[in-house]
């Protein structure tokens, strides 16, 4: 169980703080030797970049792999203690440096600092996931560079501090090559300071067991949800650059299952939610009513 | 001897004898007074003429005939008639007289009455008209003995209508007797309102009595009425009923008297073959619509009923749920794309196989699936669209099962085979059962759609009359299309037809492959030889499966020398060899590690072009002498396309019914031209200070390209209006927006432009140039003597080119001619994605005048091909030297009008492409229907032919910055 807390700080720009804490493990299939890599360079307080399109299970990962560095059975007491184990800033064009690292607020005559959530996360030794890296302004992406050498500080300039960041500290962006566009291409400074786990959506065979596994259903029809799936994400490149993400076939699932005929449910679901292009919009429903026969 | 004998045998000794023996034997029933009578009767015919004794004869029988049936009265009476006809000529009288006793003889004499009545009345009008009277009585006794007295009666009426015009009169009488069946109470209805029509009427019955049923020519006669109101003749509206032979049109008789205008129904019957003539509701509907358009603008219901019109195809098309290619095409393009991952283009099946006997049949070549142009099987859209979609799918299944991926292994068991032409043929078969099953077993949505095409298929097929091989292979389809081994096979082959099928259903399981159907393919040809069936037999091949359409792949190795292989390699331009050099060393190439998908979208050449090289040459000349034969038609598409011209169909505006006509005009695409690349070197040499100035003029609009971007953090310069809000900003709240630069930002030139050259005769015209400064100058620069527009026009797109080169854009140099809606002509001498090549410069330098100026389809092709290249900017010039004419470019030949319609509105649908066009002509009269064609600010008059390239350049820096 999953518990999210959002915060609303600043008056201008107002980003999201999610704070995990979790009981149960969230659910997540490797598909590949991801959590071995994941463990390695953690051990090591290597910042990671992940890179792949939209809803192919990367926050979820980092969730999952948060659970199980500070929740898991090998994890030590320190880090158990550790109140949010991950934090999450999901970062757009208004997102500046002060808004990941803090600000002086007004409040009764006097000024009182407020850590952003960059600062929370190198205090309190929590894995800060900066989704989305790419989105935001570039004085926030330099902001980085020095908490991800072997430095690993952060200095707070209205301050005029320099914070070391907490021994169990790590930095996780997430980046999309898919839709970016040339101007939002990471600078290779802040690129070549990561080592990068690369996603993609899982194969059919794997999709179909995280689709059951994430919404209960059966397993014929999960599978043909898989394939139909794969079968969209060859028409990506026509206007919907991520084609249809795995979160979209859980929810398209999660519909079928509370009893809506899948030609529908991929219609609201899929069709009509990846892309506004007409032509695009009946090619899928065509690729949809070849996988499921019309109620 | 009497007398009257006496005198009657000194005009004619054999009449004089005759009357003797016919007095004779009537003196006796006549009192002497009468007799007195009539024997002066005899005498008084007898006497009134040349040969008027042969009337005499005639009377003297009819006589004898007359006082058997003790018709006294009658005897004095055609006496006395035939006398007065006898005064001018003997014939009629003759003629009267043999008439008469026939009639009499039938008891017929009512219908005798009739015939006096207005024999008189035409003897009044035309006394001495012999010949004419002749030919009444003639034609009146001939429709007297035939018909009943009420049909003579009607006759008579017409032609006592008709009397006072002569020459119809004789006409009339000459078509009387064209038929027997003619309705004579129809003709004189129709005479009564329209004499004309009438015989009208007469001249076409017989040959439509030999084409359409009785019923058809009772519901005729109303239509006929209808229309005879009509100001325009209607011989038109009968040869076409004529020629068309159209039964059906029965159904909508009703329907037809309403048109009221028969030209409107002289098109309908030409265009009855393509209109289900059997659907009255939706005929109705439609003929009622074509009916609301007439009253309109009745050449807007010409174009209507001659299914010409957009509006009347589309109703058609709507209301028969017919669905055209062309709505889907980007749908199934994408739809390909998702299922098997690869980017296969969607065509319709070429004209000219379309019209073949199998009406066209889908099929790929691995980088376009040839699909049917239009459905209309089905009464509803959705159905015929499912039809559709099933064609495309097992195309696609093609790919997705794998029948690809072996082509030379597939192609080697071929051969293995005793009968390799036979076994082909049944791989086709079974493989085409195996991709059915399988798609719908993996596909679940796909399973109904499969399932009522292979219905459908299944009540096509029919096995009368079929032979041994025929009833053999029938079992096998009819197994894969789901059903038994066919009710009426003969009771002999019914075991090798149960073996048959059995091996055929062993493919429907699951998960059954490529080497399954080899397997199944292997055991079916053994099974057949056992039969006896031997290849020849293969030229009576069972219709095929239309939805299913053909694997042509097979054929591409079997029909391929490796002559023709290098042939089609010499053919394909150093770009594409270039690509194939990228995939295949030359020096080691191995292509049996390559498959299909290697060459995707790389060339027009097929991998199994190459695999047929290598692997079987030896086969394939075996085989190709009788394969050749029975599948002509199994050449490449892909490789013929590249030596053979495109052909496109485009709509053309009619401005006059306000309506597009549709798929009006054959655009033909050539890329095979005389090639004359001396005149670009020529060109670039002569004119090489007018290059540089073009070349500089193009290398200013760089810079251009930098483009202010404001709102930056970092940049070249402060917005002060950003800086300043800033700075309250932070006096107010404490932040402030760091975003007060200007950047200047470098984008990318994303254009396309084309170049449309007229090749019209008239651009062989010299230049004349009215200004004496700019002939001196251009007799000091060019040859001023001897230069033709056309030279202008390629000179200047060539320093076009060059400049173009420089700067980066993309661009394409066509030219256009042709003569007729069908034969436009489009020559391709540079695509976007050319180099500026020796081949390229040969094909502009080549450009030479020819024949006509249809703009419009040339327009809308060149629209079509600047939208495929999909740039940001793209730009149409259109360079012409008058106006868009050609000999059916509108009806009337001598309107301009009609083609500047058709140009304006293709550049219209060319703006709303959002493509920028503009215009340029050398004709100095061009302001008079460019301000039609285009804008003003769109096109421009060149009135010193030297300025073209200077203003060409000028304007492609307006159009492009």
């Amino acid at each position: 169980m999953l518990i999210f807390v959002v915060v609303k700080k600043g008056f201008k720009n107002m980003e999201q703080i999610e704070q995990g804490k979790s009981a149960v493990a969230p659910y997540y299939l490797p598909l590949g030797n991801e959590v071995a890599l994941f463990l390695a360079a953690y051990e090591e307080r290597l910042p990671i970049l992940l890179k792949g399109p939209t809803g192919c299970g990367k926050t979820r990962f980092v969730e999952y792999m948060a659970h199980l560095i500070y929740r898991g059975d090998s994890s030590s007491p320190e880090r158990r203690n550790v109140e949010h184990p991950m934090i999450t800033v999901a970062c757009h064009e208004d997102l500046s440096a002060t808004d990941l690292v803090g600000r002086f607020l007004l409040s009764d005559n006097e000024t009182i600092w407020q850590d952003g959530p960059l600062t929370h996360a190198v205090k309190a030794g929590s894995i800060c996931y900066l989704d989305e890296i790419v989105e935001a302004r570039k004085d926030s992406t330099v902001l980085i560079h020095s908490l991800t050498d072997h430095r690993r500080i952060l200095p707070i300039e209205k301050k005029g501090e320099i914070l070391s960041a907490n021994e169990n500290f790590l930095l996780v962006i997430s980046y999309n090559p898919g839709y970016q566009n040339v101007l939002k291409e990471l600078k290779p400074s802040t690129r070549q300071r990561f080592v990068a786990i690369e996603f993609d959506y899982p194969s059919e065979q794997k999709e179909a067991d995280i689709i059951i596994a994430e919404s209960g259903l059966d397993k014929p029809l999960a599978r043909e949800l898989a394939l139909l799936g794969s079968r969209i994400r060859n028409i990506r490149h026509h206007g919907f650059d991520e084609g249809v993400s795995t979160r979209l076939l859980v929810y398209t699932a999660k519909l079928i299952s509370r009893g809506v005929s899948p030609v529908d449910a991929c219609g609201i679901a899929i069709c009509r939610s990846v892309t506004d292009d007409p032509e695009v919009q009946s090619s899928i429903s065509e690729l949809v009513s070849t996988v499921f026969p019309e109620a | 001897m009497t007398e009257f004998s006496h005198r009657i045998s000194k005009i004619n000794v054999n009449t004089g004898q005759y009357f003797e023996v016919v007095r004779s034997s009537l003196i006796h029933k006549l009192d002497p007074q009468e007799y007195a009578s009539w024997a002066t009767l005899c005498l008084d015919i007898t006497s009134c003429g040349w040969h008027s004794y042969e009337a005499t004869d005639g009377y003297l029988k009819l006589s004898q005939l007359l006082l058997e049936k003790k018709e006294k009265a009658k005897l004095f009476h055609s006496g006395e008639f035939g006398k007065s006809l006898c005064e001018f000529a003997f014939e009629p009288a003759k003629i009267y007289f043999e008439g008469a006793f026939c009639l009499v003889k039938l008891d017929k004499s009512g219908a005798l009455k009739i015939v006096e009545r207005t024999g008189n009345n035409l003897s009044d009008k035309y006394k001495h008209a012999t010949s004419l009277i002749s030919q009444y009585y003639k034609v009146a006794f001939d429709i007297a003995l035939y018909s009943k007295q009420s049909e003579l009666e009607a006759w008579s009426i017409a032609a006592e209508l008709i009397l006072v015009f002569r020459a119809e009169l004789t006409l009339f009488l000459k078509l009387s007797l064209s038929s027997r069946t003619i309705p004579w109470s129809f003709v004189a209805r129709v005479a009564a309102a329209k004499v004309p029509a009438a015989i009208n009427y007469l001249e076409y019955y017989a040959a439509l009595e030999k084409i359409y049923s009785q019923d058809f020519l009772d519901s005729l006669q109303e239509i006929v009425f209808s229309l005879i109101g009509s100001p325009h003749p209607m011989d038109s509206f009968y040869r076409a009923l004529i020629d068309q032979k159209v039964p059906n049109l029965l159904f909508v008789a009703p329907l037809l008297t309403s048109l009221v205008d028969v030209r409107l129904a002289t098109r309908l019957i030409i265009s009855s073959r393509q209109l289900p003539l059997e659907e009255v509701t939706l005929m109705n509907v439609w003929i009622k619509e074509g009916i609301r358009i007439s009253s309109k603008s009745i050449e807007a219901g010409l174009a209507f009923f001659s299914l010409e019109s957009l509006r009347s195809l589309e109703l058609l098309e709507d209301l028969l749920g017919q669905i055209n290619l062309g709505d889907y095409k980007r749908v199934f393009e994408l739809y390909t794309e998702g299922f098997c991952s690869e980017k296969l283009a969607i065509d319709s099946i070429p004209i000219q196989e379309e019209g073949a006997k199998t009406g066209g049949l889908a099929s790929t070549d691995g980088q376009t699936i040839f699909l049917p142009s239009e459905i209309s099987i089905f009464r509803s859209r959705k159905d015929n669209l499912n039809y559709l979609k099933v064609i495309l799918i097992h195309q696609l299944g093609f790919f997705e099962f794998g029948t690809f991926d072996f082509l030379s292994k597939t192609n080697a068991i071929i051969q293995g085979q005793k009968q390799p032409i036979l076994a082909g043929y049944i791989f086709d078969l079974l493989e085409h059962a195996r991709i059915d099953w399988q798609l719908a077993r993996k596909f679940r949505g796909l399973a109904a759609p499969i399932e009522s095409a292979k219905t459908y298929a299944l009540n096509q097929r029919r096995l009368k009359d079929a032979n041994k091989f025929q009833q053999l292979i029938e079992t096998i389809i009819c197994i894969s299309l789901d059903s038994e081994i066919p009710v009426g096979i003969q009771d002999e082959y019914h075991d090798i037809a149960t073996e048959l099928a059995g091996l055929t259903r062993g493919l429907k399981r699951p998960k059954a492959t490529l080497s399954d159907v080899h397997a199944v393919m292997k055991k079916c040809c053994e099974a057949l030889e056992t039969a006896g069936i031997q290849e020849d037999q293969l030229l009576q091949l069972p219709p095929p499966v239309v939805f299913r359409g053909k694997i042509i792949s097979k054929e591409l190795i079997l029909n391929l020398s490796g002559l023709e292989v290098e042939g089609k390699l010499d053919a394909l331009g150093r770009d594409d060899l270039m690509s194939l050099s990228t995939i295949i060393d030359p020096e080691e190439a191995n292509v049996k590690e390559l498959n299909h998908s290697d060459l995707q979208g790389v060339t027009g050449i097929s991998i199994a072009d190459l695999e047929a090289e290598v692997d079987s040459e030896q086969s394939e000349k075996d085989v190709k002498g009788t394969r050749t034969a029975f599948f002509k038609s199994g050449r490449s598409r892909a490789l013929s396309y590249r030596e053979r011209e495109q052909i496109y169909r485009y709509d053309e505006w009619d401005f006059i019914i306000d309506d597009y006509r549709r798929s009006w005009c054959i655009l033909h695409e050539i890329r095979e031209m005389e090639l004359n690349p001396d005149f670009v070197e020529t060109t670039l040499t002569y004119h090489r200070d007018v290059s540089r100035v073009v070349r500089d003029r193009f290398k200013m609009l760089k810079p251009q390209l930098l483009k202010k971007v404001k709102g930056m953090l970092d940049g070249e310069e402060v917005d002060l209006e950003r800086a300043i809000d800033s700075v309250i900003d932070k006096k107010i709240s404490g932040t402030q927006d760091e975003r007060v630069y200007i950047q200047c930002q470098r984008k990318d030139r994303d254009v396309a432009a084309l170049f449309l050259i007229d090749m019209s005769a008239s651009t062989d015209d010299l230049i004349s140039n009215n200004d004496e400064n700019d002939m001196r100058r251009s007799t000091d620069r060019l040859t001023a003597s001897g230069k033709r527009i056309i030279d202008l026009e390629k000179e200047s797109v060539i320093l076009m080119a060059e400049a173009l080169e420089e700067l980066g854009d993309s661009y394409s140099v066509s030219g256009f001619s042709g003569y007729g809606r069908e034969q436009v002509e489009y020559y391709l001498c540079k695509d976007f994605s050319e180099p500026f090549n020796l081949d390229v410069k040969g094909r502009i330098g080549g450009i030479k005048p020819n024949r006509s100026t249809r703009m419009g389809p040339a327009i809308r092709h060149a629209a079509k091909s600047l939208n495929r290249v999909g740039s940001s900017i793209q730009v149409l010039i259109v360079i012409s030297d008058g106006y868009p004419q050609d000999f059916d470019y509108g009806e009337d030949r001598n309107s301009r009008e009609y083609g500047i319609m058709d140009t304006a509105r293709s550049i219209s649908e060319a703006r709303q492409q959002g493509i920028k066009t503009f215009c340029l002509t050398v004709d100095p009269a061009g302001h008079d229907y460019m301000r039609s064609i285009c804008k003003d600010t769109e096109y421009m008059v060149i009135h010193n032919m030297n300025e073209l390239p200077n203003e060409l350049s000028k304007i492609y820096r307006s159009l492009t910055s």
